[in-house]
């Protein structure tokens, strides 16, 4: 039985946490719970946008190339087979609905419609 | 006797908590590119924002399984890369209560402890006061 | 030390609108500053840079109508997923280079939220 992680506030430190961000810890939380789908929400649907980092950093002569990267982090989830869900009015209000702009294999989903499959879940947790 | 307080055009007085959004990204942004302009920066790290300069974090991050030679730096590293870069126009305080009070008791050497009874000279060096983030 | 007269705010917003109503409440008050006939600019950092999505709950609305300056981190848009999205009309594309230009201005008075 899978577990179901929602993930509403990402972007939480994209210079402390680097590469163990949310994404991360889900595709960590998929092999050790027997199986994860996820469901971005709000802000956090633009994880799943096809998009390209938005940069390294400069510090003094130090450059930071290894920044938090969540579309890269929903990408890796998704080549690990983990489904993961958008739900619809939220791409609607940050202008990502149109076709081709969110990763392939990405599901759209009503606001709230995944709740009726709670019971399939072994826990539903926040992310 | 007091602790000197340099001069700066700035004093940010940094009290949100790391990992809880990206507040310390934008903060070493700003500082970053104030520094490049030319200003004289100082840091009065409060609360859990004393965490950023521990010792115990090393260099490096812990090693990502997934990428095993990559290096990913510490904010503690990046916090010396600026002092580094800006010997005399970036400086670094902590607040010692809230270090105690959070067992982030082993700052970087260059970051200056400071009782919070000292805050209002900090203050009174600086042109301009800033609070970012809340204890 | 005493406080230097404020030829201008800037006023920086972190939060956004899906954080609570304490965006829309920070928004109020740079409009209300504008309405007092001060010089007001407002920075949209982090997730403060979703009050500028066109599709958005209208953060920006009553700043704008009052003649506001709105500037964007561009970074923080990126990070997002939005470089595919334009926002609001009348905002203007910032970096950090410039935010660091006002804030070291001693002039003009900086409040974070």
């Amino acid at each position: 039985m899978a577990a179901l992680g929602i993930v509403e506030r990402a972007y939480r430190g994209a210079l402390e946490k680097q590469f163990f961000d949310g994404l991360y810890l889900a595709a960590e939380l998929n092999r050790q719970l027997g199986g994860l789908e996820i469901l971005l929400r709000g802000p956090a649907v633009g994880c799943a946008a096809r998009t390209g980092a938005a940069g390294s950093l400069r510090f003094g002569d130090r450059v930071v190339r290894t920044l938090s990267d969540p579309p890269q982090g929903v990408r890796r989830l998704l080549a690990d087979g983990i489904p993961v869900w958008v739900e619809e009015p939220d791409l609607v209000v940050l202008g990502l609905a149109d076709d081709g702009v969110l990763w392939d294999g990405v599901r759209r989903v009503a606001a709230g419609a995944l709740a009726a499959r709670w019971a399939e879940f072994r826990m539903v947790f926040y992310l | 006797m007091p602790m000197e307080i340099p001069r700066t055009d700035v004093l940010i007085t940094l009290m949100g908590a790391p990992h809880a959004d990206d507040l310390i990204t934008t903060t070493l942004r700003l500082i970053e590119a104030m520094l490049t302009r030319g200003g004289r920066v100082q840091v009065w790290a409060c609360g859990y924002a004393t965490l950023l300069t521990q010792r115990a974090l090393g260099d490096s991050k812990p090693r990502n399984p997934g990428d095993w030679s990559t290096d990913y730096p510490s904010t503690a590293a990046v916090v010396e890369a600026l002092l580094d870069a800006y010997p005399d126009r970036l400086f670094w305080y902590g607040c010692r209560f809230c270090s105690d009070d959070r067992g982030a008791v082993d700052h970087l050497p260059r970051v200056r402890l400071r009782p919070p009874a000292g805050y209002a000279a900090n203050v009174s060096a600086a042109a301009k006061t800033m609070l970012l983030g809340v204890i | 030390m005493s406080a230097a007269p404020w030829s201008e705010h800037l006023l920086v917003e972190t939060h956004g609108p899906w954080a609570g109503p304490g965006c829309a409440a920070f928004l109020r008050d740079a409009a209300a500053l504008v309405h007092a006939g001060r010089r007001t600019l407002v920075l949209l950092v982090q997730d403060g840079v979703l009050a500028a999505l066109p599709h958005g709950p209208g953060a920006l609305d009553e700043l704008m109508d009052a003649g506001g300056a709105v500037w964007v981190d561009r970074y923080s848009w990126v990070h997002r997923g939005l470089s595919t999205v334009d926002p609001a009309a009348g905002v203007t594309w910032v970096g950090m280079d410039e935010v660091a230009g006002r804030v070291l201005d001693p002039a003009v008075q900086v409040v974070w939220h």
